[in-house]
């Protein structure tokens, strides 16, 4: 009944959106495609690993993609799903070698790094050097379609997220973010648990990365931002950590952040790094003040 | 003007001596050094005076560290604050850098990096085999139980981050006559100087002698790959 | 049942255990006791495969289970609670007690079957406490509850008694004594023989990492 309720709130706001004009279409897919961001981070989060390098498994594929969209579809095609699975084994990778504090900072390194490579990738197309800083072109929907498409998928992944994360998995998934040691005395394969949690975390974020570059017909280095790194971290910090607020806070802040940079370009990220600066007091005072109210409601 | 070896070996090892010496003392991965040495190199271009980028990195030095110990109370949350500190620098560079050019000065104040560098090198050197070394080496062990015997921790952190942020935005600085000056100038240096540190720190030594495995490894690195990321 | 062999183990260079030889029927409680240091946790992790020993078997049930992965180890029935207990703190008492259940069960049959195991032992009113907010003496019995629930062939107690006040070491005893009494074999391991004489039939003590004759 509750995620029937949640499901109902986030069809209504598309449909708002969708009959509200042509911006505000364009603007519900581009919340839905951050949504599916967070979705895919509190994921891994469950796992006890907060990554503060989504945007390498948002755009790593999407980027990848492109690139091979320069020879051929049909490279492209094949490319994306592997690029979304090697880069969840990459992160399983990292959460074998590395504790949790350890991850977060190998995670920001890993997607600042691509950040500041990505700019040098050029390929030779038809005797030409295509990539660099302006990044590559890529196959371009229809806004009526990108919108339909980042509904269906947010709703789906929700839905399918929160189902695993009710589910027994999704017990073992909090017995191995709580205490890894403690899972495997009961028995729980936490190796299997990571993996599978990783990978499904890659999955959603790389969703999210190629309706990106459908949208928007074009990726550059861009896509592995700081930016999309913080994004999620900073929605469930507003959030509180409940799920589904997770996700209205990610459409918030995309609204907020057209708003501001419409005011001035470049203001939003004075609003994150402000988020950043003052998160351990941030964190605190919406878990405790948001508990609260949702007691009394 | 491409960077030399020599050069890119000095910024390296100084990036990476500043991120150890923050996270063995101050205990945080400080993230807002890229920040910093991009303020440093756009002080070069506006204010060309050295004393204005030593003080003024002081005094992010000092406005981050309130917030590391004022408010976080783990290694994350201070790495995220630093974090987000940085960003705000960089915002606030980007807001000055009006323009889609970089900067690019017309005067070379790069020789300043080599006795620079060695001031660097000997004040780490000086202050570990000096009395006060022994407090730092507790620090870098077990800071609670260095609080319990009597070292003002507070300060050590406090002094570590200001003195480092001082440094890092004194060599943005010096480097900006090799750059092109953007408010991102700093992070490929950031992202250098984390992995030295993560590889000297895999080494388990030290002390000085971690420090000194720093630098071997910064200068080893740079031969290696001959260009920073 | 469960047979420890010839088992060593050493830590850079610091021989721990030496050539450990015992076994435990089934329905049997087995006490190991010995001073601060000598080897006793370190035994017990060796068998749960939390410790890799250096050389030696443990056969369970004539099947081989030295060396292989923890969760493995739990499967063939070995299952080990820890000194300093480590509750899934986001967990409820329930579900952290439902957890090992969860691995035969579906969640909804699991959390039943635990209600019934917290019946059991009348701590049905501890059942929606978060395990964050439980007392030490509270967080034990959880701890020993988990490793109960799939009535493994052997648990582990890992100086169960460690840290309790005389209320909640009595309280404790009483819920392994009906653990007993349902023949659930148990290895517990202990500073003091005392504590758990009207709980063993059998005693070992380790010392310098020998394990000497019984008592």
């Amino acid at each position: 009944m509750k995620r029937f309720f949640e499901v109902a709130v986030v069809i209504i706001i598309a449909l708002a959106s969708y009959f509200a004009g042509s911006f505000y279409k364009w603007l519900f897919s581009l919340m839905a495609i951050y949504a599916l961001i967070t979705i895919s981070w509190n994921f891994m989060k469950t796992i006890g690993r907060l990554s503060m390098g989504h945007a390498l498994l948002f755009g790593l594929p999407a980027y990848v993609s492109a690139i091979a969209y320069q020879y051929s579809f049909e490279l492209s095609l094949y490319l994306y799903p592997l690029t979304v699975v090697l880069s969840g084994i990459l992160f399983f990778i990292f959460s074998k070698i590395t504790g949790r504090t350890a991850f977060v900072f190998l995670t920001l390194i890993a997607s600042i790094t691509l950040w500041v490579l990505a700019p040098k990738i050029v390929v030779e197309k038809d005797g030409t050097l295509i990539g660099g800083e302006v990044g590559f072109d890529f196959f371009n929907a229809s806004s009526d379609h990108i919108f339909f498409l980042s509904l269906i998928s947010l709703v789906v992944i929700y839905v399918l997220a929160s189902w695993i994360l009710s589910s027994r998995f999704g017990y073992f998934m909090r017995a191995v973010g709580d205490d890894e040691t403690a899972s495997k005395a009961v028995g729980i394969n936490v190796d299997r648990v990571k993996f599978t949690a990783i990978v499904c975390s890659s999955i959603f974020s790389g969703i999210a990365g190629l309706l990106y570059a459908l949208d928007f017909g074009h990726v550059s280095y861009e896509v592995f931002s700081v930016e999309i790194s913080i994004f999620p971290f900073v929605a469930s910090l507003l959030s509180g950590g409940s799920p589904f607020l997770s996700v209205i806070s990610s459409f918030f802040l995309v609204f907020l952040k057209r708003s501001l940079n419409s005011i001035y370009p470049g203001l939003m990220d004075v609003f994150y790094a402000l988020v950043l600066v003052f998160s351990p007091k941030i964190g605190g005072l919406v878990y405790v003040k948001g508990k609260k109210l949702i007691e009394k409601l | 003007m491409a960077i030399s070896f020599l050069y890119n070996f000095f910024i390296l090892s100084v990036m990476a001596l500043t991120i150890s010496l923050n996270f063995r003392l101050s205990k945080f991965l400080n993230l807002s050094l890229a920040g910093f040495f991009a303020a440093g190199s756009y002080i070069a271009y506006f204010y060309p005076n050295p004393i204005i980028a030593l003080l003024l990195g002081a005094l992010f030095g000092f406005g981050l560290s309130l917030i590391v110990i004022k408010l976080c109370k783990t290694i994350v949350e201070a790495t995220i604050s630093s974090l987000g500190f940085g960003l705000l620098i960089e915002r606030t560079l980007y807001f000055i850098h009006r323009s889609s050019y970089y900067y690019i000065l017309k005067y070379d104040m790069s020789w300043l990096s080599i006795p620079a560098t060695l001031v660097v090198f000997t004040a780490i050197v000086l202050l570990y085999l000096s009395k006060i070394g022994l407090k730092l080496k507790f620090v870098e062990s077990d800071i609670e139980l260095a609080e319990i015997y009597g070292v003002d921790t507070t300060i050590v952190r406090c002094m570590t981050i200001v003195l480092t942020s001082a440094t890092v935005t004194f060599f943005g600085f010096v480097y900006a006559s090799l750059l092109a000056i953007t408010p991102t100038v700093g992070f490929g240096y950031l992202i250098s100087g984390i992995i030295v540190s993560a590889f000297a720190a895999q080494l388990r030594f030290n002390g000085i002698h971690h420090y000194v495995s720093v630098v071997a490894l910064s200068f080893v690195l740079t031969r290696i790959f001959g260009v920073i990321l | 049942m469960l047979k420890v062999r010839n088992l060593s183990k050493s830590f850079r260079g610091f021989v721990v255990l030496r050539n450990i030889n015992f076994e435990i029927e089934r329905g049997e409680v087995v006490g190991i006791y010995g001073p601060n240091g000598s080897g006793k946790s370190t035994l017990l992790k060796c068998i749960a495969g939390l410790e890799k020993p250096d050389c030696g078997k443990i056969i369970l049930e004539d099947r081989n289970i030295t060396g292989l992965k923890t969760w493995e180890v739990v499967e063939a029935g070995v299952v080990y609670a820890f000194q300093i207990p480590k509750p899934f703190k986001s967990l409820s008492f329930l579900e952290n007690v439902a957890i090992p259940l969860m691995r035969f069960y579906g969640k909804d049959e699991a959390l039943k079957l635990a209600r019934d195991i917290l019946s059991k032992f009348d701590l049905a009113d501890l059942a929606d406490r978060r395990a964050e907010k439980l007392s030490q003496g509270e967080t034990k019995l959880l701890e020993i509850l988990r490793a109960y629930a799939t009535h493994p062939h052997v648990m582990l107690l890992d100086e169960p008694f460690a840290s309790l006040d005389m209320e909640n070491a009595l309280r404790l005893k009483e819920k392994l004594k009906i653990m007993k009494e349902e023949s659930q074999s148990m290895i517990i391991t202990t500073h003091r023989r005392k504590i758990i004489s009207d709980l063993a039939v059998r005693f070992y003590k380790l010392e310098g990492g020998v394990l000497g004759a019984e008592g």
